[in-house]
C-alpha cells in the first residue's frame, strides 16, 4: 500500500481522526440502542396492534439498502441473514449489529394524521471461521414486532381509561454452520429456534376512586422449538445464485390471562411456523455496478393460527437492488468515489389479513397489508476486511386507509456496525 | 485535490485522508444518529389512531359493570358472652345490668410476725376509665362469688356470696372499695390456698347508672403498722388482680328479624350479621370494587367530640338465620377481615359509612368449595359509646354491597 502523504501526517492526522470518529460512532450507536431504543420501542406499525405484528427485515444496512436482496450475497466480510450459506466466505471473526430508528406518519379517518417514531435492533450476529473451513455463527433476529401502546377512553359499562402496552413478537435465535466447497459453491444450515411471545398489559383506570384499577396481563406463549433452514449459493461467470429452504414447525401455543386473584390458562392450539423459501441472484452489470434480486416466501395460511381476529396468507417479499461499488483503495479519486452507493426497492406482502375497518372480526371481511419500500445506502469499508459501517435510508408506505381505516408512511434509517478480529489486532 | 488511502497501524482503511474532509461524513452520520435518536419518544399515533386498529371481537375490550347487592339476611345479635375488653362496666341503666368479675391468682401478704403488726386498712382499688362518666349515688358492692370464676358464664354469672365492701362510685377517686380489716384473716387463708376464693364480683347494689373501670388494673391493698426501733411504721402490700371480665344482661329489645333498624355497638355490644347472595366472579374477571355501604338512620346517636371507634368486619363461617340470638353460633372468624378505623357518627354528614372489603372476598365466597355465610360487623370496644343505628334490608334505604367487576380483556388471537 502506498501513500502520497508524509508519514508524519499519517500518524498525526488521519489515523487519530479515524479512530476517534469510529469510537464516537460506536458510542453513538450504543447510545441510540441503549437510551433511545427502550423508550421508543413501545410501538411498531399501527397494524401491530393485531395479528402477528410488523414483519421486520433482519438484514444489515448494506443488504437493506439493496431492498433486502441478500440471498445471493457473500464475501470475506459479508453475509446475509436470509441465507446461511452466505457466511461460508467469512475468514475472520465478525461481529455485527444493526439498529433501525424509524419515523412514521399515520393517516386516519377523516384526514387525521399523526406521527411517531421508534427504534429497533433487528439483528445481532457473530460468525467465526473454524478449522476445516467451517464457519460457525450465531444470530438473534426479529421476525415480527408486536409492540404497541394504546390509550383510549372506554365507555363500555362504567367509563374508564384504558391503556394497553403490547410487547413481543416472533424472534429467532439462529445457530449457523456453513462451508465453502471450492470458489463457487457454498452450503449452509441454520438451526433456527423460534423464540418470543406476545404479551399485553391492560390497565383500566376509573374516575371513581372507589373502583380499583384493573390490571390484566395477557400472554400468548409458544414453545421454543427449532426448525431448519438450508441454504446454498453457487457462483458461475460472475453470477451468483442463492436459495434457501425453510422447514415447517408446529409450536404449541398457550394463552394465559392474569388478573388480580385469577389466572386462566388455555392451551390446545398451535402456532405453525410455515415452510418457506427464498431464491435470488446477483451479478455485475458494468465495471462498477452490480444488481441483486430476491424473492422470499413464507407459506402462512389459515391453518397456521386459529383465530377470529386475524387470517393469514403467504408472506412474500420481492427485493431488487443496484449497487455502485466504491473505488478501490489503490485507485485515485475523491473520497466520494470510494463510497459505494446502493439503491433498492422491495414489496412486502404482510401475512396478516386483518379485519377491515369497522369489523370486529375477520367474519366482517379482511384486508391485507402491502408495504412498499425504497432504500438508499452507502458504507465505509475497512481495508482489513474486518469491519465496516453501513447506512441505509428507507422510505415507504403500507396499508390501505380505505380498507383498514389507517395507512402509514415511514422513513427509517439503518446503521450497521460490523467489526472483525483484525480491527483490534 | 485527490487523496489516496492509507493503511494505518491497525489496518483500518478510510476513504479520505485529509482530516477536515474526512471528518465530515462521520460527523454527518453522528448528527443523523442523534437526530434520529431524538425521535424515539412519541407514540402519539398509537394512542389515537392505533385505537382504530384495536379490534378484538364482538365482545369489545372488556366491560366494567357495577351492581348493588342488598342483604338477603340481616339482623343484630348481642355477644352472649363475657367481655374481655379494656373497660369493666358496672352498674345498671334501664334494663341493662353489668357486673365485673375478678380472680386473684396469687396474693401479696404482709409479714405478720413483724413487731406490733396491725392491719389498718384493706381496699380494692381500680382506676376509672375516664371515658365513662360515673354518676352519683351508684352504690357498688364488692363480694366474693359463690361459685368459681368462669369466663364462659353468661349473665348474671357467679352469684355474690360474702359482701366485702360497698362504695358510692361517684364520690371516690380513684375507685376504691374499703374492706373491713377483719377480712384479713380470710385473706391469709386465700393466700395459702388461692383456689379457696372462687372469685370476686363488683356489681350495682343501689342507685342507677354505669361506671367504667380499667380492666386488668385492679389492685387489692393491705395497709398495716409495725414497730421499727420503737417507732410505728406504716407499710402496705399490693396484690395485682390481672384476671377480670364483664358480664351484662342480654340485649333488649331482641331483634325480630323484620326490624327496619339494625343496632350496632352500644352497651349491649350489638353485632350485625349480613348476608349477600353474591354471584360468582367469572374466571379471569377483575373485581374492582367490593364496598359495603351502611346507611345510618337519621337521628342515630352521635358520638362525643373526638371520640371514634373501629368498625371490624369478620367472615361468618356457619349457617345462620335472622332469628340468631348471639354471636357465638355464627362461627365468625377471630381474625378481622377488614377494619374501618376511627369511625365517628357526628351528624347528618355521616349518613353513609363505607367499608372497602378485600376484592378477594368475592372470589372466596363464590369459588368452588367457597363459603358465603356473610359478614359480621362489630364495633371494637364500642360498648362505652352510643350505638349506631343502621337501616336494614326491610327499610327503604338498606345496606348495600356495591360490587364492580370487569370482564377479562379479549385475547390477541
Amino acid at each position: 500500500m502506498t501513500s502520497r502523504l508524509p508519514i508524519a501526517l499519517l500518524r498525526r492526522g488521519p489515523k487519530r481522526v479515524s479512530l476517534a470518529a469510529l469510537a464516537a460512532l460506536a458510542a453513538a450507536l450504543a447510545f441510540a440502542a441503549l437510551t433511545v431504543g427502550p423508550s421508543a420501542a413501545l410501538a411498531a406499525s399501527v397494524y401491530s396492534v393485531g395479528g402477528l405484528g410488523e414483519p421486520q427485515l433482519d438484514e444489515s444496512a448494506r443488504i437493506r439498502a439493496l431492498g433486502g436482496a441478500g440471498v445471493a450475497e457473500f464475501g470475506v466480510d459479508l453475509f446475509s441473514q436470509v441465507n446461511p450459506a452466505s457466511t461460508a466466505g467469512v475468514r475472520h471473526l465478525l461481529l455485527q449489529g444493526t439498529i433501525v430508528p424509524a419515523y412514521r406518519r399515520v393517516s386516519g379517518p377523516g384526514g387525521s394524521s399523526e406521527s411517531a417514531s421508534e427504534t429497533e435492533v433487528p439483528s445481532l450476529r457473530a460468525v467465526v471461521l473454524l478449522p476445516g473451513r467451517f464457519v460457525l455463527g450465531a444470530a438473534y433476529a426479529i421476525g415480527t414486532d408486536a409492540q404497541f401502546h394504546v390509550d383510549r377512553a372506554d365507555t363500555a359499562g362504567t367509563a374508564s381509561a384504558l391503556r394497553i402496552e403490547g410487547t413481543g413478537g416472533i424472534q429467532f435465535i439462529r445457530i449457523t454452520a456453513s462451508r465453502e466447497f471450492g470458489p463457487s459453491l457454498r452450503f449452509g444450515i441454520d438451526h433456527e429456534i423460534v423464540a418470543g411471545y406476545y404479551r399485553e398489559e391492560w390497565t383500566r383506570d376509573f374516575a371513581d376512586p372507589d373502583l380499583a384499577t384493573s390490571r390484566d396481563t395477557l400472554e400468548s406463549r409458544y414453545e421454543r422449538l427449532g426448525r431448519w433452514r438450508l441454504g446454498v449459493q453457487g457462483s458461475v461467470r460472475g453470477w451468483t445464485v442463492g436459495g434457501v429452504l425453510e422447514t415447517k414447525r408446529r409450536l404449541p401455543l398457550t394463552s394465559i390471562g392474569r388478573a388480580a386473584g385469577s389466572t386462566v390458562e388455555q392451551g390446545g392450539t398451535n402456532l405453525i411456523m410455515p415452510s418457506g423459501y427464498a431464491v435470488g441472484a446477483s451479478t455485475p452489470v458494468f465495471s462498477r455496478w452490480r444488481v441483486a434480486a430476491q424473492y422470499r416466501r413464507a407459506n402462512w395460511d389459515r391453518s397456521s393460527l386459529a383465530s377470529d381476529l386475524v387470517d393469514l396468507r403467504p408472506m412474500q417479499r420481492v427485493s431488487f437492488g443496484v449497487e455502485r461499488l466504491g473505488r478501490k483503495a489503490e485507485e485515485t479519486g475523491s473520497w466520494r468515489g470510494r463510497l459505494p452507493i446502493r439503491v433498492g426497492i422491495s414489496v412486502l406482502q404482510w401475512p396478516d389479513l386483518l379485519p377491515v375497518a369497522g369489523a370486529s372480526t375477520i367474519a366482517g371481511g379482511t384486508a391485507g397489508v402491502k408495504e412498499w419500500t425504497l432504500s438508499l445506502g452507502t458504507g465505509i469499508v475497512t481495508q482489513d476486511k474486518g469491519g465496516n459501517i453501513d447506512f441505509s435510508l428507507e422510505a415507504g408506505s403500507r396499508g390501505n386507509r380505505d380498507e383498514l381505516g389507517v395507512s402509514e408512511r415511514f422513513v427509517r434509517a439503518a446503521f450497521t456496525l460490523q467489526v472483525g478480529d483484525d480491527s483490534w489486532k | 485535490m485527490p487523496f489516496s488511502s492509507v493503511r494505518s497501524d491497525n489496518g483500518l482503511l478510510w476513504a479520505a485522508m485529509r482530516p477536515a474532509r474526512f471528518a465530515r461524513p462521520i460527523h454527518a452520520i453522528l448528527i443523523a444518529l442523534l437526530v434520529l435518536g431524538a425521535w424515539g419518544c412519541s407514540t402519539k399515533e398509537s394512542r389515537i389512531l392505533g385505537n382504530e386498529r384495536l379490534l378484538r371481537g364482538p365482545d369489545g375490550l372488556g366491560t366494567t359493570t357495577r351492581e348493588s347487592l342488598i342483604p338477603d339476611r340481616d339482623t343484630y345479635v348481642s355477644p352472649g358472652a363475657a367481655n374481655f375488653g379494656p373497660t369493666l362496666l358496672i352498674g345498671s341503666q334501664g334494663g341493662f345490668d353489668s357486673r365485673a368479675f375478678f380472680r386473684v391468682p396469687s396474693w401479696a401478704i404482709p409479714d405478720t410476725t413483724l413487731p406490733s403488726f396491725a392491719v389498718t386498712a384493706i381496699f380494692l382499688e381500680v382506676p376509672f376509665d375516664t371515658f365513662v362518666t360515673t354518676p352519683l349515688n351508684l352504690l357498688v358492692d364488692l363480694a366474693t362469688t359463690a361459685t368459681a370464676y368462669d369466663t364462659l358464664a353468661s349473665f348474671p354469672g357467679p352469684a355474690p356470696d360474702q359482701t366485702l365492701g360497698t362504695v358510692d362510685a361517684g364520690v371516690v377517686l380513684p375507685f376504691r372499695v374499703p374492706i373491713a380489716t377483719s377480712v384479713f384473716t380470710q385473706i391469709k387463708g386465700w393466700a395459702q390456698n388461692p383456689s379457696s376464693l372462687p372469685g370476686l364480683v363488683l356489681y350495682a347494689a343501689g342507685g342507677s347508672g354505669i361506671t367504667g373501670l380499667q380492666a386488668g388494673k385492679a389492685v387489692l391493698k393491705i395497709r398495716y403498722d409495725h414497730l421499727v426501733s420503737g417507732a410505728t411504721v406504716s407499710d402496705s402490700t399490693s396484690t395485682a388482680i390481672p384476671l377480670d371480665f364483664t358480664l351484662h344482661t342480654p340485649g333488649t329489645p331482641a331483634p325480630t328479624g323484620t326490624d327496619t333498624t339494625l343496632v350496632l355497638g352500644g352497651l349491649y355490644e350489638w353485632s350485625v350479621p349480613l348476608h349477600f347472595a353474591a354471584a360468582a366472579v367469572a374466571s379471569g374477571s377483575t373485581v374492582n370494587e367490593a364496598t359495603l355501604r351502611l346507611r345510618v338512620v337519621p337521628g342515630s346517636p352521635t358520638y362525643p367530640t373526638s371520640r371514634t371507634v373501629d368498625l371490624e368486619v369478620r367472615r361468618i363461617r356457619n349457617a345462620w338465620l335472622e332469628s340468631a340470638g348471639s354471636v357465638a353460633p355464627l362461627g365468625a372468624d377471630s381474625t378481622v377481615l377488614v377494619a374501618r378505623t376511627q369511625l365517628a357518627i357526628t351528624g347528618p354528614a355521616d349518613s353513609v359509612v363505607t367499608v372497602t372489603l378485600p376484592q378477594s372476598l368475592l372470589r372466596a365466597w363464590t369459588a368452588a368449595g367457597g363459603i358465603n355465610e356473610g359478614l359480621l360487623l362489630t364495633l371494637k370496644n364500642g360498648n362505652i359509646l352510643p350505638e349506631i343505628l343502621l337501616l336494614s334490608r326491610e327499610s327503604t334505604s338498606p345496606i348495600e354491597l356495591r360490587v364492580s367487576i370487569t370482564t377479562p380483556p379479549p385475547g390477541r388471537f
